[in-house]
């Protein structure tokens, strides 16, 4: 029984299944042409001229400093700079961020 | 921001700093454990600040352990802060406590009663019967049972067919719908007479059921029969009819007036003074400091409350000084104010009483004049339809 646990195991490595769930995920909503952000491995970004931007999905603060802000968001990091950085809320799902934007920029993990 | 999260913040906030090496550590350990946390500011390296929830305050203790950081309130706001800093003024709380009793004891009785919808019905009576049914002012709210005093009104008042009572706040709104009563005595199917009920000259008469007893041009007085009930034949017997037809008149209304030549004309200095008071029941009542030599225009501005069935309004006046000057004034200038005085006496007073009635056309004498003044005669001949029914005995 035991070995059969372990070439079990083995298996489920082998294929990797997360992978394989996420990729027939993506085919699911490319073919019935649904927006990307219900696949649940994307990040919403909504900004107001250069004074707000909101970050939906799961996001975690990297480094907070007054003119910059890293966060991580699903598969990259995102990086805010500007002056009078706030996060003027945050909760599970989002993150509001207010201040003089100058740049948003994005780095691949 | 849901309606919860509101209520928290009304409760209460904390303004917290946080001092440590890991400061965004923490702030992912308020997102993840569902820690409400907003307006976060980054002070210098190592130190934040943010606003939280009252409730939220004890779930840092357990983050602050984790990361090694020093917790600092720097402000607390909201309702609960407020009534733990006045805990101690007990008249304060008394008196709060006492009003709102008040408040609501006040909202808990009847202070008007209003009763609509009642035509030949006295509302004083309605109101009395009310009250001996069990709604009045002064009366309890709880305990007041709109089916039984229904009843026991259209018991004491038979005249009334169906009554509707509505409480809207303090106020109880009595709808009445009344009997329709019969006219007695009139029939006009009966056999009768027009008879003329204003005097004048006969310009048309048109019989329908009945023979005309004057003719066209001729002068009638008040009583006298117009259309006679009863049709003449020659071969057949007299017979008794209900007299209908319309009888046009011409009659002639008389407006006389003494004018004067010299005429009181109020000329403004543009002084104002200005007061305040109350009226109380149609009782004016303010602060009159003016100077009783001296002639002043009152222009009053009020804002009606309605307490225990008494208006109380609150009053603004502005009392604009004035001289009175003698002015002179021409005999044309006479005879326009007449007509314009005599208009408009003819369409307030004698108008509405006429029945179809038209002015045809105006005489206007000037009797009486002298250096003084005159006396202006205006006649006005008017077409209009007469007659009243009456009944053969």
């Amino acid at each position: 029984m035991s070995k059969l646990r372990k070439n079990g195991k083995k298996l489920f490595k082998k294929i990797n299944f997360k992978k394989k769930v996420s990729e027939v995920r993506n085919r699911f909503i490319e073919t019935l042409d649904l927006p990307q952000e219900l696949s649940g491995q994307c990040v919403r970004i909504t900004m107001i001229q250069n004074m707000q931007i909101l970050i939906e999905g799961k996001n975690n603060i990297i480094d907070y400093y007054d003119n910059y802000i890293k966060l991580q968001a699903q598969s990259m990091y995102l990086q805010i700079d500007g002056t009078n950085l706030k996060i003027a809320e945050i909760t599970d799902q989002e993150a509001l961020i207010t201040g003089n934007i100058s740049n948003v920029g994005f780095i691949n993990r | 921001m849901d309606l919860e999260e509101g209520i928290k913040r009304i409760n209460g906030t904390i303004l917290v700093e946080i001092q440590g090496f890991f400061t965004e550590r923490y702030i992912n350990l308020c997102r993840i454990n569902n820690v409400k946390i907003w307006n976060i500011q980054n002070i210098s390296g190592g130190i934040i600040r943010f606003n939280i929830a009252i409730k939220d305050f004890k779930k840092l203790k357990s983050i602050t352990k984790k990361t090694k950081c020093k917790v600092k309130i720097l402000g607390k706001k909201g309702i609960y802060f407020k009534c733990f800093k006045y805990r101690k003024r007990r008249i304060v709380i008394l008196l709060l406590a006492s009003f709102i009793f008040l408040c609501f004891l006040s909202n808990s009785f009847i202070w008007k009663v209003h009763v609509t919808g009642n035509e030949y019905l006295k509302e004083s009576d309605i109101i009395e019967s009310l009250k001996e049914s069990g709604v009045y002012v002064g009366r309890s709210k709880i305990g007041l049972k709109t089916k039984k005093v229904i009843n026991n009104l259209r018991v004491l008042q038979p005249d009334i067919s169906w009554v509707g009572i509505d409480i809207e706040g303090t106020n109880v709104i009595v709808n009445v719908v009344e009997k329709t009563k019969l006219k007695e005595n009139i029939n006009i199917n009966g056999i009768g007479d027009i008879v003329s009920n204003k005097c004048g000259i006969i310009q048309k008469i048109t019989v329908e059921n009945g023979t005309a007893i004057p003719s066209v041009g001729d002068y009638i007085e008040e009583g006298r029969i117009l259309i006679e009930g009863k049709i003449y034949s020659n071969t057949l017997e007299t017979k008794d009819v209900c007299a209908k037809g319309i009888v046009t008149i011409k009659s002639d209304y008389e407006f006389k007036k003494q004018y004067s030549y010299k005429v009181q004309e109020k000329e403004y200095t543009g002084k104002t003074k200005y007061s305040i008071g109350f009226t109380l029941n149609d009782k004016e009542n303010y602060i009159n400091y003016l100077d009783k030599s001296l002639t002043y225009d009152i222009i009053k501005k009020d804002s009606k409350i309605e307490l225990f069935g008494n208006t109380i309004s609150f009053d603004l006046y502005k009392f604009n000084l004035y001289n009175n000057t003698e002015k002179l004034i021409t005999k044309e200038d006479i005879l326009q104010i007449a007509q314009d005085e005599s208009n408009i006496y003819i369409q307030n007073e004698i108008l509405p009483g006429c029945r179809n009635g038209y002015i045809e056309y105006i005489d206007v004498v000037v009797e009486d004049e002298n250096e003084e003044g005159l006396t202006v005669k205006i006649i006005y001949h008017i077409i209009e339809e007469i007659g009243q029914f009456k009944e053969r005995i």
